[in-house]
C-alpha cells in the first residue's frame, strides 16, 4: 500500500513509528501489510532480541516502521521488556501503534495502559474484531476511543483491512505530540502525586514523564530506582510511602500496581465489549482438545514431526542433489578457460568461491527452506506451543521447560537457526543449556552422514540408534548442566495463542526473509572457508593437517587415517564431509575403505565433534566467545570419548 | 482444644470481612461454641467490649502461626515431613521469596480475608472449575511474571485441562489461554468459587 509520492515530496517530513503490542496479536501481520518486502531485519544494539524495520510511502509521507518486541508489559524481566521501554521513552516514535487483540482486550489494554503511562503518542490498531465477533465478543470501538483518549482503528491484519484508515490516523496523531496517561483509583493516585511532589523538589531530573518515574519508584522498579542512587532522601521518602502502600494492602508493591492497571483495563474492556452471547464450543475447541490428548496428542505430535522430517530429507534431498549436480556442472564447464586464464586462480575460484556458493545453496535452498517453511505453517497455526505443552515435563527432567521444544525441533534443520532460537528461554543460564544442547543435534546436513554411511552400509536401523543415541546424549547432558549450573530453573508460563488457519502468501514470506537471513549469515562464512581449504590443498598442506589428526582419529577412534579431511571439512558443512572423503579415497564406496564398526565410530563423531563455521559464528553473538568455545570443546571432547567408547564396545561385539 | 482455637480464629476472620463489625451473636451463629468463645476471650486472642469482638497481637500471631503451617503442611509440602522450625529460612530457601517480599508475603497471609481451609493449590483445582488468586508463594519475579499476563490477586482462573504425565496445566485467564507448569500451578493457591 504505496501510493506514488509527488516528486521530492517524500524526504520532507519523515515520520518514525513503532509498532507495539502483546505477542500472537498479528503485529508483525501489520508490519509485513505496511512495509511489504520493503524491510531489514537486524538486532538491537548490542542485545540478541531481533530489530525489523522497514519503511512505507503514504501520501507523499516517508514513513519508518519499526517493529518492537511482542511483550505483555513493561516491566524489567526480559530484554524485549527493556528494549521496549527504552525506545518509547527515547521519544524517536512519533506515533505508536498498539496492536490490541479485540479477543482478549482486557489483557491487551494493560500494556496499553503501561504505553499511555509514558505518554506515548498511541493510536490503537483493534485487530482480529472477526474472531472477537465469532466468539461473540462486541466491541465499540468508538467508546473504547473515548475511554482510553486515543484513536482506535478496526483492522483485520491478515487481509490488510484497515490499514489505509490506521494510516491516516497515524498521520493525524504524528501532529499531535505526546500523549496522556489515564488516572488510576483515587488511593494510588494519592500516593503517585505525593511521590511526583518529592521528585519535583529532587535535584535529579530525568528527562521521562514525571508520573511514570513516579509510578516506577512506587513499583520498586530496580532500573528507575538507580537513577536516584544519589538522592538518598528522596529513595528513602519513597520508600516510606511504598512500605505504607504495602502494610496497607497486604500485598508487594508491584502487585498493587499491577492489580490496580487490570482492574483500570477490566473497567474499560467491560464497559467497551459485550458477550452477545456465549460462546458455543467450536470446532476450534475440539480439535484443541484432540491435540492436547493424552494419547491421541502424542501420537500426532509423532506423526506430525514425522511427516516433516520426511518432507524435508525426501524432497530436500532431491533438491539438493540437483543443486549439487548443477554446480558440479558449472565448476566443469568453467574449467578450462579458467585455468588457461591462470590455474593459481583457477583452482581457487573454483575449488574456494564457486563451490563454496554451491555448498551454501545447495543446504540453503533445499533443506532449510523446506524447514522454515513447514515450521511456519506450525508456527502460523499455534501448533508449537501445543506441542511445548506435551513435552514440557519430558524437558523438566533436563532443568529447562516446554518451550525448550521448540529450538531443539530447529536444530534437527539446522543449528543456526536453533541457537538464535534459545532466545525464547527467560534466562541467561536457560539459554547457556538449551545452547549447548542444540549444537548436538543432528541437523540436516549431519543427518545426510547419518544416512549416507550408517544408513547405507550398515542399515537404517544402524542409523536410527545413532539418532537414539544422540538423542539420549542431549538428554544426559541437559541432566549435567542442570546439576552443574546454579540457580532455580524457571518454569513453564506460556500463553496458548488460538489455533487457526494458516495463509500461504504470509507463510511464503516468512520464509522467504528467514531464508535471506540465513544464505547472508553462512554464504560469506562457508565460501570463506572453502577458499582457505582450497588454498591449503593448493599449498600442499592438507595432508600435513590429516597426518596430525592421526593420533587421535587412528590412535584413539581407529578410524583410517584418511577420515581426518572428513574432520576439516566438516567445519564447513558436514554433509561436503562425504563428497571430500570419497575423494581422498579415489571412491564413493565406504565399505572399500571403512568396516562397519569403523562406518558407525565415524558417524557417531562427525555427529558430534563440532558445531560448523556458521554455528560458531551464532554462537558468538549470542553467548560470547568465550561461551562458544566452551560449547566447542565440549563437542568434542563428547564426540572423541563416545566415539572411542563406541569402538571399544563395537570391536569387544566382534563387529 | 488444639485447632478449635485456631478453627475459631479463621471464622472470626472470615467473619471480619463480609460484615466489617463481629458481635459475639455472629460467631455463636458461625457454630463457634459460647465457652469456646469465653476461652479465647479469657486467653486475650479476641478482646470484647461493647459486644463488638477484635482481634488482638495474640490472637493474630496464634492465627498467623496456623495459617502458615497449614500452608506449610497441608497445600504446599503434603505428605512430606511436617514444618520445619524457622519457617522463615524456609520460605526463603525453598520458595525463594526474597527477603524484601517476606514480609508482604506475611501481611498477605495475616489479612487474607477468608480460612486458609479454603483455599486449594491451583494444580488441584478440577478440569472446568473455577478459582480465583489469593496468593503466590514465591518470589517477585514469579509473581510478577504471573500478574504480567493477569494472574494478579482477586483474579477468576479457570482450569481447562490437564498436560498427560506430571506435565503443565492450561487455564483461561482474562479470555486468554495461558499454560502453567506444574512446579508454578503448585505454589500458586487459590480459592475454589462454589459451583
Amino acid at each position: 500500500m504505496s501510493d506514488r509520492p509527488p516528486a521530492g515530496e517524500e524526504q520532507r517530513h519523515p515520520i518514525t513509528v513503532a509498532l507495539a503490542g502483546n505477542p500472537n496479536v498479528g503485529k508483525s501481520s501489520i508490519f509485513n501489510q505496511l512495509t511489504g518486502l520493503n524491510q531489514t531485519v537486524g538486532n538491537w544494539p548490542g542485545k540478541t532480541v531481533e530489530r525489523a524495520e522497514g519503511v512505507l510511502v503514504y501520501k507523499g509521507r516517508r514513513i519508518k516502521i519499526i517493529d518492537l518486541p511482542g511483550i505483555y508489559s513493561l516491566s524489567t524481566f526480559s530484554e524485549e521488556e527493556v528494549i521496549t521501554r527504552d525506545y518509547i521513552l527515547s521519544g524517536e516514535a512519533d506515533v505508536v501503534i498498539n496492536v490490541v487483540d479485540a479477543t482478549a482486550l482486557e489483557r491487551n489494554l494493560y500494556l496499553t495502559l503501561q504505553l499511555l503511562e509514558m505518554n506515548a503518542p498511541v493510536v490503537i490498531a483493534l485487530n482480529m474484531m472477526d474472531e472477537a465477533s465469532r466468539k461473540g465478543i462486541e466491541i465499540d470501538p468508538k467508546g473504547l476511543s473515548e475511554r482510553l483518549g486515543v484513536p482506535v482503528v478496526s483492522v483485520i491484519a491478515i487481509s490488510g483491512l484497515g490499514m489505509t484508515e490506521l494510516m491516516e490516523q497515524v498521520l493525524a496523531r504524528s501532529a499531535l505530540g505526546k500523549g496522556r496517561r489515564l488516572l488510576y483509583g483515587k488511593e494510588v493516585e494519592s500516593y503517585i502525586a505525593n511521590t511526583s511532589g518529592y521528585l519535583r523538589s529532587s535535584e535529579l531530573k530525568p528527562p521521562y514523564p514525571i508520573d511514570w518515574v513516579a509510578i516506577k519508584l512506587l513499583e520498586d522498579d530496580p532500573a528507575v530506582k538507580e537513577i536516584f542512587l544519589k538522592d538518598a532522601t528522596l529513595l528513602r521518602k519513597v520508600d516510606a510511602l511504598l512500605k505504607s502502600m504495602e502494610a496497607m494492602h497486604g500485598e508487594p508493591a508491584p502487585v498493587i500496581i499491577a492489580s490496580e492497571r487490570y482492574s483500570l483495563s477490566n473497567r474499560i474492556a467491560g464497559a467497551s465489549a459485550s458477550q452477545r452471547v456465549e460462546p458455543i464450543r467450536t470446532v476450534e475447541e475440539r480439535v484443541d482438545n484432540l491435540l492436547s490428548h493424552r494419547f491421541a496428542g502424542y501420537l500426532i505430535l509423532v506423526v506430525i514431526l514425522g511427516i516433516l522430517f520426511y518432507t524435508i530429507f525426501y524432497f530436500g534431498g532431491i533438491a539438493s542433489f540437483l543443486i549439487d549436480e548443477a554446480f558440479g556442472q558449472l565448476i566443469l564447464l568453467l574449467r578450462d578457460p579458467l585455468y588457461s586464464f591462470n590455474p593459481v586462480f583457477g583452482e581457487l575460484f573454483l575449488n574456494g568461491v564457486v563451490f563454496g556458493i554451491g555448498a551454501a545453496t545447495s543446504i540453503a535452498l533445499p533443506y532449510i527452506a523446506t524447514f522454515y517453511f513447514l515450521l511456519s505453517v506450525l508456527e502460523d497455526t499455534g501448533y508449537l506451543p501445543r506441542a511445548a505443552f506435551l513435552l514440557d515435563s519430558l524437558m523438566h527432567k533436563i532443568g529447562l521447560h516446554g518451550k525448550a521444544f521448540i529450538p531443539m525441533l530447529l536444530g534437527y534443520g539446522c543449528s543456526v537457526p536453533a541457537c538464535i532460537g534459545c532466545r525464547i528461554m527467560e534466562t541467561k543460564r536457560e539459554r547457556l543449556i538449551l545452547g549447548a544442547l542444540v549444537v548436538l543435534i543432528p541437523c540436516s546436513a549431519r543427518t545426510v552422514i547419518i544416512l549416507g554411511v550408517a544408513g547405507t552400509y550398515v542399515g537404517i536401523w544402524a542409523a536410527l540408534a545413532i539418532y537414539v543415541l544422540d538423542l539420549a546424549i542431549v538428554l544426559a547432558i541437559g541432566r549435567l548442566l542442570f546439576k552443574v549450573l546454579p540457580e532455580e530453573p524457571v518454569g513453564l508460563i506460556m500463553e496458548m495463542p488460538r489455533l487457526r488457519p494458516f495463509k500461504v502468501k504470509t507463510i511464503l514470506k516468512k520464509t522467504w526473509f528467514k531464508t535471506k537471513d540465513f544464505v547472508y549469515m553462512a554464504l560469506p562464512l562457508i565460501v570463506a572457508g572453502s577458499f582457505v581449504v582450497a588454498l591449503a590443498g593448493y599449498l600442499n598442506v592438507i595432508n600435513v593437517v590429516v597426518s596430525a589428526l592421526s593420533p587421535v582419529t587412528v590412535g584413539l577412534l581407529g578410524l583410517p587415517v584418511g577420515t581426518g579431511i572428513a574432520l576439516i571439512f566438516g567445519l564447513l558443512r558436514k554433509e561436503l564431509a562425504l563428497i571430500m572423503l570419497a575423494t581422498y579415497f579415489g571412491t564413493t564406496n565406504f565399505a572399500l575403505f571403512m568396516t562397519p564398526a569403523q562406518m558407525l565410530v565415524f558417524t557417531i563423531v562427525m555427529v558430534l565433534y563440532i558445531p560448523c563455521i556458521a554455528t560458531f559464528a551464532v554462537l558468538i553473538r549470542e553467548y560470547g566467545a568465550k561461551r562458544a568455545l566452551a560449547i566447542t570443546l565440549m563437542n568434542i571432547t563428547l564426540a572423541i570419548a563416545v566415539g572411542f567408547v563406541a569402538m571399544k564396545v563395537l570391536t569387544l561385539a566382534g563387529l | 482444644m488444639n485447632g478449635v482455637v485456631e478453627e475459631a480464629l479463621e471464622t472470626f476472620c472470615r467473619l471480619k470481612t463480609s460484615l466489617g463489625v463481629v458481635k459475639r451473636e455472629n460467631l455463636l451463629e458461625a457454630g463457634v461454641d459460647a465457652d469456646k468463645l469465653d476461652l479465647l476471650v479469657k486467653n486475650k486472642l479476641l478482646e470484647e467490649s461493647k459486644g463488638v469482638l477484635e482481634l488482638t497481637s495474640k490472637g493474630e500471631a496464634v492465627l498467623l502461626n496456623h495459617r502458615e503451617e497449614f500452608l506449610h503442611d497441608h497445600l504446599l509440602h503434603r505428605g512430606e515431613a511436617k514444618r520445619p522450625p524457622g519457617a522463615m529460612d524456609h520460605w526463603m530457601s525453598c520458595h525463594h521469596i526474597d527477603r524484601a517480599t517476606l514480609k508482604e508475603f506475611y501481611d498477605r497471609l495475616k489479612i487474607m480475608p477468608y480460612r486458609i481451609e479454603e483455599l486449594v493449590p491451583l494444580l488441584d483445582l478440577s478440569v472446568g472449575r473455577t478459582g480465583e488468586v489469593v496468593l503466590v508463594v514465591g518470589g517477585r519475579g514469579l509473581i510478577g511474571r504471573l500478574c504480567d499476563l493477569g494472574l494478579t490477586p482477586g483474579t477468576a482462573v479457570k482450569m481447562l485441562r490437564r498436560a498427560p504425565a506430571g506435565g503443565p496445566i492450561e487455564l483461561e485467564v482474562r479470555s486468554t489461554t495461558i499454560a502453567v507448569g506444574r512446579g508454578i500451578a503448585s505454589k500458586v493457591l487459590v480459592r475454589p468459587k462454589i459451583n
